[in-house]
C-alpha cells in the first residue's frame, strides 16, 4: 500500500482518513542520525531540530510518498509549511488548520477543516472516502489503541526495556495498520510471557517533549530508570482513547481530538496536567523526568507551570534539555543517576 | 507610584541607568509625556477598582474589550520600553531562573522577570488585571504566556486562535477563516457580557473601531512621507511614534497627535519628491522587530555610515485596522480578516511580492533581516526571502543574528565587521542601479 506522508508536531492528524483514502498514513519523524544540512539552508539553526530533520526528510524522501499534509501543532508547522512547499516536491501538499482550542467554535472549524481535506484528497487521488470506509478504517485504528494500551499497561509490572516500548510506538504512527494489528498481538503474547518488572529499575512518569528516536530511551534504561508512563505522542497520547463508532465518522474524530491527552500546544492546558495527575494516580511511580529538547518552545512554555504544579502535589522530578543527537550523553545519564539514587534514598 | 518608589529604593543604580536609556531614545517632549501618561494611566487602574484592566496580547482586536471598559495593559509594550531603557537583562535572568528557557521569548522572560520582583510598568512589570486576552495570530507564545499568568492570577482567560494563512493557498480561505474567527469574537463578546455582567456596548465599541481605524489611516499616510527624500522619519524615531497606535490608550489624543504630525510632513514636502538635503546614501528597509536596547545602532552606527531605515513592515503590521461596517457582524468579519493578513505574519508567497513592492516604493537599497533567535515565528522564511530578493534584484541583504529585547545576544564588535561588509555591498549596488 501505498505511503501518505504526515508532519504532525503531536497527535492532531486523522490517520484515519489516510486509510478510508486506501493509503498508509506514514509520520514524519525525521532522523536524528542524518545531518540537518539540507534544511539548515532554509531554517536558521535555532529552531527546533527535529523539525528541520523533518525537513530534511521531507526533501530526500518525499518521491516515495503520494502526498503530504500538514497539521497546525506548534509554532514550528504553520511557519515552515511554506518552506516545504518550495523545497520538497510533491504533486500534493496540503494544510489542515486544526485548531488551537477545544471549544464549540474549535471544534465546529476542525470538522469543517476534515470534510475539506476529504474533498481535496478525493479530488486529487480520484479515490471516494465514504462513510463506510472511515468506519472501517476507526475499527482498525480503536483495534490497535487497545493493544497499545494492553502492551503499555505491562510496562509496570514486566521486564520490558524502554526503547522496546519506544520501537512499538513508533511502528504505530509509520506502518500498515492491518500490518500492525499482527504485529501487536504476537508482541502481546510475548510480552505477557516477559519476567516481572526488574527489582534493579525505578518506575518512572516520561513527559516533555515528544521522543521521536530510541537513544533518548537508552539513557533512562542506562540509568536504571523505566518509563511505565507517559504523556507524549509517540507514547500514550497516540492510544490512550477509542475513537467513537456511533454516528457521523468525521464527528467522531473531531470529538476523539478533544478527548486525548492534550500536547502543550492546546489550550486551556490543565487538560495536560489533568492528565499527568490521573497517570500518577493509577499507577506507583517513583518520580517524574521531564525532558525537553533543545529549543522545543512549546514545552519550554508550560515547564514551569508544569512543574511547579507537579512538585506542589508532592512528587519528585527531574528537568534535563537534551540536544538533537543520537549520541548518549554521559552528563545525562550521571544526572539522571543522581535522580534515581535520590528517589530511591527518600523511598 | 509604590512600587515605582520601592524600585528606585531597591534598584537605585537600575533606575539612573534607565533614566538614561529612556533619554537616549529619539523622542520628542511630546512623545515622552503621551508614554508617562500611558503608564500612569496603568498604573492608575489599581487605585480605581470601579474600572477593569484588561492585559492584551499585541495584535488582539483590543476595540472589544475596551467598548467594555477594559484598559488595555500591553506587557509587550512594558517589556519594550525596559529593553529601550537599557533594564532587561536583570528581569530576563529572573524568568530563566524560574525555568523560562534562554532561547525563549525575550518580551515573555521581561514581562515575567519584572513582575515577579514586582517592579513597575516603566521597567516591564504588570499588575495583576482583571481578565487576560491574546491570540495566536504571530505566535503561540502569546496564548501560553498570558494562560499561563491568569491562572496564577487565578482571572479569566480570552484566547483568539487565528489561523494560518499558509502559501499556495487560495483565496477564498481566507473568508474560511473569518468564519471561525468570527464565531470566536461573539464569544468574545459573551464572554465580555458574563464578565461584566452588562450588554455589550455597541455605540462605543463602533466608535472605538472608528477612532482605530482613523489612527491607522493616519500612521498610514505619514508612512508615505518615508517614501519622499529624505523620508519624513527614520526608524529610531518611528519604533517609539507606533505607541499611541499600539497602546489605544487614549484614542482622541492619538488622532490629534498623527494628525498634527501628517500636516507637518505635508508642510515639509507639499508635492515634492524631494526637499533640501536630497536623498540618504543608502535606504534601508529593516524586518522584523526592532533592537529595543540599541537605539545607537539605528541612529550612530548604521546613519554614521549613511544608511537609514526608510521602511519596516514591523511597524506598519499595526496599522492594518479598517473602518467599520454597516453592522456589527461585518464589523467583526472585517476584524477578522485584518487579523489573518498582517505584514508581520504574511505567508512566504505574500511576504516576498511585499518586499518587492516595498524595494521599488522606498527605492531601497539594502535590507536587514532580523534574525531574532527568541522570536522564531517572526525569523522563519528569511532565508527564502534573502534568496528571493537578492535572485530578483541582487540588493544587499544582511542577516542580524541576535535578539529584539535580550542584549546578551548582541555581539558588538562582530556585527560592525558585518554592517561595514553590508555597507560597501550597498555601495556597489547604488552604483550599479544609477
Ligand atoms: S520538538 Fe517542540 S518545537 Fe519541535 S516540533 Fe515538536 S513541539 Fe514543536
Ligand atoms: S517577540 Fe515574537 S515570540 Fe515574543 S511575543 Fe512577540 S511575536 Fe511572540
Amino acid at each position: 500500500m501505498k505511503l501518505f506522508a504526515y508532519y504532525d508536531t503531536g497527535h492532531e492528524f486523522s490517520e484515519e482518513i489516510i486509510m478510508a483514502a486506501g493509503f498508509t498514513p506514514y509520520k514524519i519523524l525525521g532522523d536524528v542520525h542524518v545531518s540537518n544540512d539540507p534544511a539548515d539552508r532554509y531554517v536558521h539553526h535555532y529552531i527546533c531540530p527535529f523539525s528541520r530533520s523533518c525537513l530534511t526528510e521531507g526533501m530526500a524522501r518525499s518521491k516515495d510518498w503520494v502526498g503530504i499534509a500538514f497539521c497546525h501543532g506548534c509554532d514550528t508547522t504553520n511557519n515552515q509549511y511554506d518552506i516545504w512547499k518550495y523545497h520538497v516536491k510533491t504533486d500534493f501538499l496540503y494544510w489542515i488548520n486544526t485548531p488551537a482550542k477545544n471549544d464549540l467554535a474549535a471544534n465546529t472549524f476542525h470538522e469543517k477543516e476534515l470534510r475539506r481535506f476529504i474533498t481535496h484528497l478525493e479530488n486529487h487521488f480520484s479515490v471516494e472516502i465514504t462513510q463506510d470506509k472511515l468506519s472501517h478504517a476507526i475499527q482498525t485504528s480503536n483495534r490497535v489503541k487497545h493493544l497499545m494500551r494492553e502492551l503499555a499497561a505491562l510496562r509496570s509490572v514486566k521486564d520490558i526495556p524502554n526503547s522496546a516500548y519506544h520501537a512499538l510506538t513508533r511502528k504505530c504512527v509509520q506502518m500498515n495498520k492491518e500490518e500492525l494489528v499482527e504485529l501487536l498481538e504476537d508482541k502481546l503474547k510475548e510480552w505477557k510471557n516477559l519476567p516481572v518488572f526488574p527489582a534493579d529499575r525505578e518506575p518512572v512518569l516520561l513527559t516533555g517533549s515528544d521522543i521521536t528516536y530510541g537513544e533518548v530511551m537508552e539513557i533512562l534504561e542506562t540509568a536504571g530508570l523505566r518509563a511505565v508512563r507517559d504523556d507524549l505522542s509517540l507514547g500514550e497520547r497516540y492510544f490512550a482513547q477509542d475513537i467513537s463508532q456511533e454516528g457521523d465518522p468525521v464527528k467522531a474524530l473531531v470529538d476523539y481530538h478533544t478527548r486525548i491527552p492534550q500536547p502543550p500546544t492546546k489550550i486551556p492546558f490543565d487538560a495536560r496536567l489533568s492528565y499527568l495527575e490521573s497517570c500518577l494516580k493509577e499507577t506507583p511511580v517513583s518520580g517524574i523526568v521531564y525532558q525537553i529538547l533543545k529549543f522545543c518552545e512549546p514545552h519550554g512554555l508550560d515547564l514551569p507551570f508544569m512543574t511547579g504544579e507537579l512538585k506542589r502535589l508532592g512528587h519528585t522530578l527531574i528537568v534535563i534539555e537534551r540536544e538533537y543527537t543520537p549520541t548518549v550523553d554521559q552528563q545525562l545519564v550521571s544526572r539522571l543517576e543522581s535522580f534515581r539514587e535520590i528517589i530511591q534514598r527518600s523511598l | 507610584m509604590i512600587r515605582l518608589t520601592r524600585f528606585i529604593v531597591q534598584n537605585p543604580g537600575l533606575f539612573v541607568n534607565g533614566l538614561k536609556g529612556y533619554l537616549n531614545q529619539h523622542l520628542s517632549p511630546r512623545l515622552y509625556q503621551i508614554m508617562m501618561q500611558y503608564l500612569n494611566r496603568t498604573k492608575m487602574t489599581a487605585m480605581q477598582p470601579w474600572k477593569r484592566f484588561g492585559v492584551f496580547s499585541a495584535g488582539f482586536p483590543t476595540e472589544i474589550p475596551a467598548a467594555m471598559g477594559y484598559f488595555p495593559g500591553y506587557p509587550e509594550a512594558y517589556a519594550a520600553l525596559t529593553g529601550a531603557a537599557g533594564c532587561s537583562v536583570p528581569s530576563i535572568e529572573y524568568a530563566e531562573s524560574l525555568g523560562y528557557g534562554r532561547d525563549l521569548c525575550s518580551y515573555m522572560k521581561t514581562s515575567i522577570g519584572s513582575s515577579r520582583m514586582g517592579w513597575p510598568e516603566d521597567f516591564g512589570g504588570n499588575r495583576v488585571a482583571d481578565a487576560y486576552f491574546s491570540a495566536n495570530l504571530v505566535c503561540d507564545t502569546h496564548l501560553k504566556w498570558f494562560e499561563s499568568e491568569a491562572r496564577i492570577h487565578n482571572k479569566p482567560h480570552f484566547a483568539l486562535d487565528v489561523p494560518s494563512f499558509v502559501a499556495g493557498e487560495h483565496e477564498n480561505r481566507i473568508e474560511e477563516y473569518v468564519d471561525y474567527v468570527e464565531q470566536q469574537l461573539w464569544d468574545l463578546i459573551a464572554f465580555l457580557e458574563k464578565e461584566t455582567g452588562k450588554k455589550f456596548n455597541e455605540k462605543k465599541f463602533f466608535e472605538m473601531v472608528g477612532n482605530s481605524a482613523e489612527i491607522c489611516r493616519l500612521f498610514r499616510e505619514l508612512s508615505e512621507y518615508r517614501k519622499r527624500f529624505p523620508a519624513n522619519r527614520y526608524f529610531e524615531w518611528v519604533r517609539t511614534f507606533m505607541l499611541p497606535m499600539v497602546s489605544q490608550w487614549n484614542q482622541k489624543d492619538a488622532i490629534r497627535f498623527y494628525s498634527k504630525h501628517l500636516k507637518m510632513a505635508e508642510k515639509r514636502y507639499g508635492d515634492r519628491q524631494t526637499i533640501e538635503g536630497g536623498r540618504e546614501k543608502y535606504r534601508v528597509l529593516w524586518e522584523g522587530i526592532t533592537l529595543w536596547y540599541n537605539v545607537d545602532l539605528y541612529q550612530k552606527v548604521l546613519a554614521d555610515k549613511g544608511a537609514r531605515i526608510v521602511a519596516e513592515p514591523y511597524t506598519y503590521s499595526f496599522a492594518g485596522r479598517s473602518k467599520p461596517k454597516g453592522s456589527l457582524k461585518e464589523t467583526l468579519r472585517q476584524i477578522a480578516r485584518d487579523h489573518i493578513l498582517v505584514p508581520f505574519t504574511l505567508n512566504l508567497d505574500r511576504r516576498i511580492a511585499y518586499f518587492n513592492t516595498l524595494i521599488q516604493e522606498y527605492d531601497l537599497d539594502g535590507i536587514i533581516l532580523h534574525a531574532n533567535q527568541s522570536c522564531r515565528p517572526s525569523s522563519t522564511g528569511q532565508l527564502d526571502l534573502q534568496e528571493a530578493l537578492q535572485k530578483k534584484w541582487g540588493i544587499p541583504v544582511l542577516m542580524m543574528n541576535t535578539d529584539h529585547c535580550d542584549p546578551r545576544a548582541y555581539a558588538e564588535g562582530p556585527m560592525n565587521t558585518r554592517i561595514e561588509g553590508f555597507v560597501e555591498l550597498m555601495e556597489s549596488y547604488v552604483k550599479r542601479k544609477a
